[in-house]
């Protein structure tokens, strides 16, 4: 049932996606901004996106639901607290943003979305963001 | 069981199966053998499709990795694995398009269309390619579908949200379809070794029925 080129089909996909899930948390850590937040301002930023633009970047203070309406029914609410953000719940038909659990500051390197929730169907992007990375964003 | 007992991939019958079905006579019963083949090819396809719409909604069901949205075992890859080795290129095509469109009117809605056909098309070509065109295994095509059909819909996701961070976890979803493209390429190749002759009735000679199959001493 197994070939010698299936197993180096299977080896060498092995290696670009290993090499990519290696790569790209260092490729991030590099482009990070390493200026540390000022006195006073939050040490995470959520930013989100609609469709690929960004709509706002917001400083993690407290603990509150963020209600993102696109209209038309388009809901996503984000619970957000000083530690990270989870989606909360979503009117998209298959709630796959919903499960993705929270994203915090120490987890963000090793989830397969690492510092993302992702919901497809409404082309929402929320962002965990140390204030070193929110750079020259005006938050 | 023989040492001849052939442990090697199930024989390539797409031609056969793909061609007209072959009536040696001409004359009046010409007619009437061609149409009853053709009416057991129509019925395979019938069961191929409701298998692979069983088969997908019975695993969307099943929550595997709720952490890693999306990930699914692909059980339906494997009756089009089927598919891509006993039916001709045209069928399997036209197997993953009804399944496609069945699967969004039945289950889902236009956004899972999208997803669903991107997936589909991008491992069904691909898999057809390489099976004519590389010499790779059962399991190595099934594989490389599985890859192909996460790639497909990583496409319109990224098309949809524009953000290039999706590309780790197309990364994840790679190793995640690897396993998941083993998998099914095992128990597809189980199966037609088993010597299912379904697609075999449709058109070919029961010599050609004996895939792995031990002969006699």
């Amino acid at each position: 049932m197994f070939r010698k080129k299936d197993i180096l089909l299977i080896f060498l996909l092995a290696v670009v996606a290993g090499g990519v899930l290696l790569l790209m948390p260092l490729l991030r850590k590099g482009a990070m901004p390493q200026a540390g937040p000022a006195a006073g301002e939050a040490s995470l930023y959520l930013r989100y996106s609609i469709g690929g633009e960004t709509v706002a970047t917001l400083p993690l203070t407290e603990e509150k639901d963020l209600q993102i309406d696109q209209g038309d029914g388009v809901i996503n609410i984000l619970h957000l607290s000083p530690t990270g953000f989870f989606m909360l719940s979503s009117t998209c038909h298959n709630q796959l943003c919903v499960y993705q659990g929270e994203v915090t500051a120490d987890n963000m390197d090793s989830r397969p979305l690492m510092n993302m929730v992702v919901c497809a169907p409404h082309r929402v992007v929320a962002e965990l963001l140390p204030a070193g990375e929110v750079g020259g964003e005006s938050p | 069981m023989s040492q001849d007992a052939p442990s090697r991939e199930p024989r390539d019958v797409s031609r056969k199966v793909a061609q007209k079905p072959e009536t040696p006579l001409r004359g009046p019963g010409h007619a009437a053998a061609q149409s009853r083949l053709y009416a057991q090819r129509i019925a395979l396809c019938g069961l191929l499709t409701t298998l692979m719409l069983v088969l997908g909604y019975v695993e969307s069901q099943i929550p595997l990795m709720p952490a890693i949205p999306g990930v699914k075992l692909g059980l339906s890859n494997a009756v089009l694995l089927y598919a891509v080795y006993l039916l001709s290129p045209s069928l399997t095509v036209g197997l993953m398009l009804v399944k496609v469109l069945l699967s969004a009117v039945l289950f889902g809605n236009p956004f899972a269309l999208a997803f669903s056909l991107a997936g589909g098309a991008l491992s069904v070509a691909g898999m057809l390619l390489l099976k004519r065109f590389a010499s790779l295994g059962v399991v190595g095509i099934s594989v490389a579908g599985a890859v192909l059909h996460n790639a497909g819909q990583m496409l319109i996701a990224l098309a949809l949200v524009g953000n290039a961070n999706l590309l780790y976890y197309a990364a994840v979803l790679t190793l995640v379809g690897i396993g998941t493209g083993i998998l099914t390429g095992v128990v597809a190749g189980l199966v037609m070794k088993a010597g299912v002759g379904m697609a075999v009735q449709a058109g070919m000679k029961p010599g050609n029925t004996r895939q792995g199959k031990p002969e006699k001493k």
